[in-house]
């Protein structure tokens, strides 16, 4: 990749996480680097490993869980390390936007405690602090809204407290794991306007994770899109989303467009997402073009372009 | 303040209503199952070989010629008063209430002791067990819980008996000192019973407590709080433990019960003068006045705790409101 001396640098990151039956690789060889201020879309299905790839950046994954790489780098320190190197960063450098905004606040603590403790670690202790970052993010009621519990708030409302206190804490990389997933569409857009308003303020990088298309094309600088637990694809939003190259990324686009048409007959594509199979392409069971040379050897990520990569055999089918 | 007032009376308050309504049932019941159950007061009192005429004279003088429905609304009414009758036969002639005024406090001290100890003692070992989960605190502490609750309490009580009173000589095994004439005394009499009974209890409430601290401890909250910086000490005091409590403390309020119950064996093997102790002496004599009394008494105590774990619930979880 192009970009000098990035933000988070990543090589060959591998997820192991415990299965039913046994321990089984998840995500594997994803290599991503993330400049500051960018914003990188991570695209996939449900159980692509995107969430995973997400939490495996902050060192948040389920406990059992194992992350190996050739290289892990934020800001020149090896994530590698760690707990002792994560857990400081983590609320200072590293933020995280979830999916489930209701379930990210203690439902036994009013929404003024949830500021008011992020607020003390950032050493912020004007009175009237935990109001102004609400009103920084819109909320208007900001009272109301810190004596409310969790449970008396709507999810796009929690969001933005979210968003708040993620922006209190003024991180360098913000993780934002489908932060519009559960919201209707107005608000939606408005939570991707608030993270784009934090990232003009603070210069933050997002890694933003979604299957949102729209939402990846008005968010994202470049999007990576991955399959069964590996990146495919990756280079510029505009290439990849409006001239997409991998076979997956093009049937995705087609079933997107054909279901914004209404087209009588949807563009569907064939098979389930998978499990990473071992040996070959990652994409080899749902592909029309397989054929044995992808059967036998696993592609690389090869470049198209200087800023675009693609992980198939045959680029021109 | 007023509002948790507010959130707390509200669903208490109508709690209270099916409470009396429960209270009622169980005297009913009580007074049926005594008038159901094997033996007579009368034959028990003047044995075997009584005379027909001092039967009757004897069911004459304690009402028990009069037909069930008055005999309970005789003794219900002026209960609900505090009137409890007088004993026919274990304290003949003395008012039931004053028994229950002398024995009340004691179960209700070695009661509590055995709750603080058994709360105290799970609080601890749960949260090292979920804290070290896997490691050898957790073994540790799992192990013993299985032990616990696999031991019932009288067997608990002969063995403590054994190591700590006859062995080391560190309290007594027998007797009871009140604590308004010695705290210290009080504690050290009370001691073995209540460990005799908390020793289950303590065992099931740490196994409840590790596993609701685990359970919380996968919640995205938790993942939240990390991920916002918040150091683990924190998040385990404010995000875990703190949302533990409210399974914990339900299952706790719910083991009063239980706990009762241990009571009256234990009041046996350690000679408490206790209201356990006085319910099975009275059963034995057939003290029908006597055992709806104390029955009551435990019936309104099991009651009572659940509602204060309704209240505390309430308390510790804005949601139910």
């Amino acid at each position: 990749m192009t970009i000098a001396t990035p933000l988070l640098s990543v090589a060959d990151l591998a997820v192991t996480v415990p299965g039913p039956s046994g321990p089984w690789t998840a995500v594997a060889g994803i290599d991503l680097a993330l400049a500051r201020g960018e914003t990188l879309g991570l695209i996939g299905e449900s159980g692509s490993g995107k969430t995973l790839t997400g939490l495996a950046l902050l060192g948040l994954l389920p406990s059992g869980a194992r992350v190996t790489a050739r290289r892990l780098t934020f800001d020149g320190q090896d994530l590698r390390g760690g707990e002792p190197v994560l857990a400081p960063l983590r609320g200072r450098r590293l933020g995280m936007i979830v999916q489930d905004p209701v379930g990210a606040f203690n439902p036994a603590k009013r929404i003024g405690w949830h500021m008011r403790a992020v607020l003390r670690r950032r050493g912020d202790r004007r009175p009237d602090a935990a109001a102004c970052w609400l009103s920084a993010v819109g909320v208007r009621a900001a009272e109301r809204v810190l004596a409310a519990y969790p449970h008396q708030l709507s999810g796009g409302m929690l969001q933005r407290v979210l968003i708040a206190m993620v922006g209190a804490l003024e991180p360098d990389l913000i993780v934002a794991d489908e932060p519009t997933t559960n919201l209707d569409a107005v608000v939606a857009r408005q939570i991707l306007d608030l993270i784009r308003e934090q990232q003009n303020r603070t210069g933050c990088a997002v890694l933003f994770v979604t299957h949102d298309l729209a939402a990846a094309r008005h968010l994202c600088d470049r999007v990576a899109v991955m399959v069964a637990g590996t990146i495919v694809e990756i280079g510029p939003a505009s290439a990849v989303l409006e001239a997409p190259r991998h076979p997956y990324t093009r049937g995705l686009i087609a079933t997107v467009r054909s279901l914004a048409a209404r087209d009588p007959i949807l563009v569907e594509m064939v098979g389930e997402p998978g499990r990473r199979e071992t040996g070959g392409c990652p994409f080899l069971s749902r592909c029309p073009h397989a054929d044995p040379l992808c059967r036998s050897d696993p592609p690389g990520l090869s470049a198209l372009r200087p800023d675009h990569f693609l992980r198939c055999h045959h680029p021109d089918v | 303040m007023t509002a948790a007032f507010l959130r707390l009376s509200g669903p208490t308050l109508r709690h209270a209503g099916g409470v009396v309504l429960v209270g009622l049932l169980g005297a009913l019941c009580i007074f049926a199952a005594l008038r159901l159950g094997p033996g007579d007061p009368a034959l028990t009192a003047l044995g075997e070989g009584a005379t027909p005429a001092s039967v009757a004279a004897y069911r004459a003088r304690w009402g028990l010629d009069q037909p069930w429905p008055v005999q309970f609304a005789a003794w219900l009414l002026p209960a609900l008063h505090g009137d409890f009758g007088t004993s026919i036969a274990v304290a003949s002639g003395i008012p039931v209430s004053r028994l229950i005024a002398e024995r009340l406090p004691v179960t209700a001290f070695v009661g509590a002791y055995a709750l603080v100890l058994a709360t105290a003692t799970a609080l601890v070992a749960g949260a090292v067990a979920a804290r070290w989960r896997g490691r050898w605190p957790d073994s540790l502490a799992t192990t013993l819980a299985v032990l616990g609750v696999a031991m019932p309490d009288f067997w608990v009580a002969y063995l403590l008996i054994g190591s700590l009173a006859f062995g080391l000589g560190l309290f007594p095994s027998f007797g009871y000192v009140p604590p308004s004439v010695s705290l210290t005394g009080a504690l050290s009499s009370a001691t073995l019973p209540a460990l005799a009974i908390a020793a289950p209890m303590a065992a099931s409430f740490t196994r409840i407590l590790r596993a609701a601290l685990l359970e919380e401890s996968l919640s995205e909250h938790v993942r939240v709080a990390r991920a916002l910086g918040h150091p683990g000490g924190f998040v385990f005091l404010h995000h875990v433990l703190r949302n533990a409590l409210i399974p914990f403390v339900t299952v706790v309020g719910l083991q009063v019960r239980y706990l009762l119950g241990g009571t009256v064996v234990i009041e046996r093997i350690f000679g408490l003068p206790g209201l356990g102790a006085l319910m099975v002496d009275a059963a034995f004599a057939r003290d029908y006045p006597l055992v709806q009394a104390c029955a009551l008494v435990f019936l309104i105590g099991v009651l009572a705790a659940n509602l204060a774990t309704d209240g505390l619930c309430a308390l510790l979880d804005p949601r139910r409101s």
